[in-house]
């Protein structure tokens, strides 16, 4: 059975500007539905005065506030005042506040690694292209990985790949393909590869690459499938306005 | 500098127009007359309004001015406020509650308010009888006047009689009360009887019926002591109220007398009801004098209203709307988060009983989201005695999940 809370802070009339994903934040219970959902986005962007100020300022909650300022003027972590901030909202009651402060705690417990991945992940999720590389980048390089190995590096180049495809940069999209595939031998993997030469070199290109690979007729059948299903887009009737449109997605996504 | 030390009441109807004051000296609601130096308290609804400069006059001024200045009288304004309707002068059109601003701000003068905004401490209106529209007017005039809901108030007649009853020593209201009004060539009977046996003490006032009053003195004696003895029958009074200029003891001499026994308290005058507002504002700032007792009008709002809702992580019933207050002082805004939720259910329970019954309001069309993610704004307010209206507002949930813009509307009525 369903219920319904009661909302005991007011709606904010200037937003809290969620620079990671570029999205404004009009009320306590909207960032906190966000940092359940994005656990592995929290950090020093939300976690700092500016929300302090903005929880007195627009939420007048000057109370909460100097709550919050406290624990970030002591030897505080994220957990802390991620915690101190929901349990005022009311947003969740005490049960899900336990759940959550244990997500938060395994998540503190990971390695470096694998925490810059999940916020890679996250950020790619919410079409933030060119921040999710910045985080892979530096989980490939990070030396604190726990024992994480090809498989989870693969994964990286894997993503890396799907990241420049959606940004349109191919050629990058393509090596780092074709290095997932070196550490991840798996035919997705593979195919995300031969799909991304096919888009850059064309069809001559992609049927070398088949050979090169050794692709069995049976799998070459269904890669063709797959190709041929993909329908090709109606023009936009009024092109201009679809182009700006595409142009400030791609513009969003790039933070340019 | 706020000041915000003046009690005021005024009492508007129709014809006429009063207004009191509470002098803190000498702990009494004081009429202020319309002239100095007479007696002359009641003063016509008229407002008018010059063209030629713009200039807008009230009471007895605004007939002199429409007559002897090529004024433009307005003498429907009661009638304006309390259906609701607008007026077209000189070319502008002016809604009631505009108009009725107007008349305050020059009645509220009377008593040297100039700056109502920063000078009422609170205001009470009376009126005959309050109607959906004539709260709107009545709000919307005090807003014009910068003067903010928990200083502005009113109240009809009837309450006013009763709270003016009971800013009277107890022995007038230790047993029934009367009150008869003379206008119009008719005289009319209301009573008001106390319940003591509950708790809190329960107070009922009741029209009991009217009489014409013609012919020469001895006649209009008569036709009194006839409705008087018709009125009062066996039962005990100690208060008797007699209201309004039309009395004169000159030509009641009979029903004086049938009024005066069993040593009943007799009180004559014109301005009860314009008192009992003023004594109402005085209780709603500065005096708890009537806690321990519920006027229970035709405007009272007789039934609980709440929610089951989360609060601070716990679920509680939630009160919305109180019973034992006038329906026009009952509006609550909410806002709510719903959580695999598609329609809200409300828990009404009548006043002084502890079973509730729940109606369920349907939320057609609401976009699915995914939990915690639809806020809701409720609003709930009294339209009219018994009929509560409530407006569903999806809000969404930021830029996430923008609002639909859907709004929806349950009416409540009230089981007898």
């Amino acid at each position: 059975m369903g219920i319904a809370i009661l909302c005991q802070i007011p709606r904010a009339e200037k937003p809290w500007f969620l620079e990671n994903i570029g999205l404004n934040i009009y009320s306590a219970e909207e960032l906190g539905y966000f940092i359940c959902n994005n656990l592995s986005l929290v950090d020093e962007s939300i976690v700092c005065e500016g929300l302090v100020e903005w929880v007195k300022a627009e939420l007048k909650q000057p109370r909460l506030a100097l709550k919050l300022h406290q624990i970030l003027n002591g030897p505080y972590t994220e957990r802390d005042f991620i915690l101190a901030f929901l349990k005022e909202t009311s947003y969740m009651n005490s049960k899900e506040l336990a759940a959550l402060d244990q997500q938060l705690q395994e998540l503190t417990d990971k390695p470096q690694a694998v925490r810059l991945k999940k916020k890679a992940d996250t950020l790619m999720n919410h079409g933030k292209y060119n921040r999710a590389l910045k985080y892979y980048q530096e989980a490939l390089v990070s030396e604190d990985k726990g024992g994480h190995g090809t498989q989870f590096r693969g994964t990286i180049y894997n993503n890396l790949g799907c990241v420049y495809a959606r940004l349109f940069l191919m050629e990058e999209a393509c090596e780092y393909f074709r290095l997932a595939y070196e550490d991840i031998h798996t035919l997705s993997v593979l195919k995300s590869y031969l799909f991304s030469i096919f888009m850059k070199d064309g069809e001559k290109v992609y049927r070398q690459k088949l050979d090169e690979f050794g692709v069995d007729e049976k799998s070459r059948i269904k890669l063709a499938e797959e190709i041929a299903s993909v329908q090709m887009p109606d023009m936009p009737e009024n092109l201009d306005a679809s182009l700006e449109q595409w142009t400030a997605a791609y513009h969003k996504s790039t933070d340019l | 500098m706020d000041i915000k030390n003046m009690i005021i009441g005024i009492d508007m109807n129709r014809d006429g127009s009063q207004i009191c004051y509470y002098d803190k000296e000498t702990g009494d609601a004081v009429s202020v007359p319309v002239k100095a130096g007479t007696e002359l308290l009641t003063f016509p609804t008229l407002l008018c309004v010059v063209p030629a400069d713009h200039s807008w006059y009230y009471g007895i001024e605004a007939r002199y001015f429409a007559e002897k200045k090529n004024g433009f009288l307005i003498d429907q304004l009661y009638d304006l406020c309390a259906d609701g309707t607008s007026l077209w002068v000189e070319g502008k059109e002016y809604t009631g509650a505009e108009l009725l601003a107007i008349f305050l701000e020059k009645v509220l003068g009377m008593v040297g308010v100039t700056r109502p905004s920063q000078q009422v401490a609170c205001l009470m209106i009376t009126v005959p009888k309050l109607t959906r529209y004539f709260v709107k007017a009545i709000r919307e005039a005090y807003a014009y006047l910068g003067i903010a809901r928990n200083r502005g108030y009113l109240q009809d007649y009837k309450e006013s009689f009763f709270v003016h009853t009971m800013f009277q020593k107890q022995d007038v209201w230790a047993r029934k009360n009367g009150l008869f009004e003379f206008r119009n060539g008719q005289v009319h009977f209301s009573e008001l009887e106390l319940n003591f046996r509950t708790k809190p003490v329960t107070a009922y006032v009741t029209d009991k019926g009217s009489a014409p009053l013609q012919g020469n003195s001895e006649q209009k004696d008569q036709s009194l002591l006839s409705f008087i003895r018709k009125s009062l029958g066996e039962d005990l009074y100690s208060g008797i109220f007699l209201l309004g200029d039309e009395f004169d003891q000159s030509w009641a001499r009979e029903s004086v007398k049938a009024l005066c026994k069993g040593q009943r308290k007799v009180f004559g005058g014109s301005n009860l009801y314009a008192k009992g507002a003023t004594y109402s504002a005085k209780e709603k700032v500065e005096e708890r004098h009537l806690k321990g007792f519920l006027y229970v009008g035709s405007d009272l709002v007789r039934y609980n209203i709440s929610m089951e809702l989360q609060v601070q992580g716990v679920m509680t019933v939630y009160p919305l709307i109180a019973a034992g207050v006038n329906w026009y002082e009952t509006a609550v805004d909410i806002e709510i988060i719903l959580d695999q939720m598609e329609s809200l259910t409300f828990l009404v329970s009548r006043m002084n009983e502890k079973a509730r019954k729940k109606l369920v309001m349907e939320l057609p069309g609401l976009p699915k989201r995914p939990g915690k993610t639809t806020r809701l704004k409720v609003h709930m307010e009294y339209e009219a005695a018994g009929r509560c209206r409530i407006d569903v507002e999806d809000l969404g949930f930021g830029e996430m999940f923008p609002s639909s813009g859907l709004i929806w509307r349950e009416m409540m009525e009230d089981q007898g």
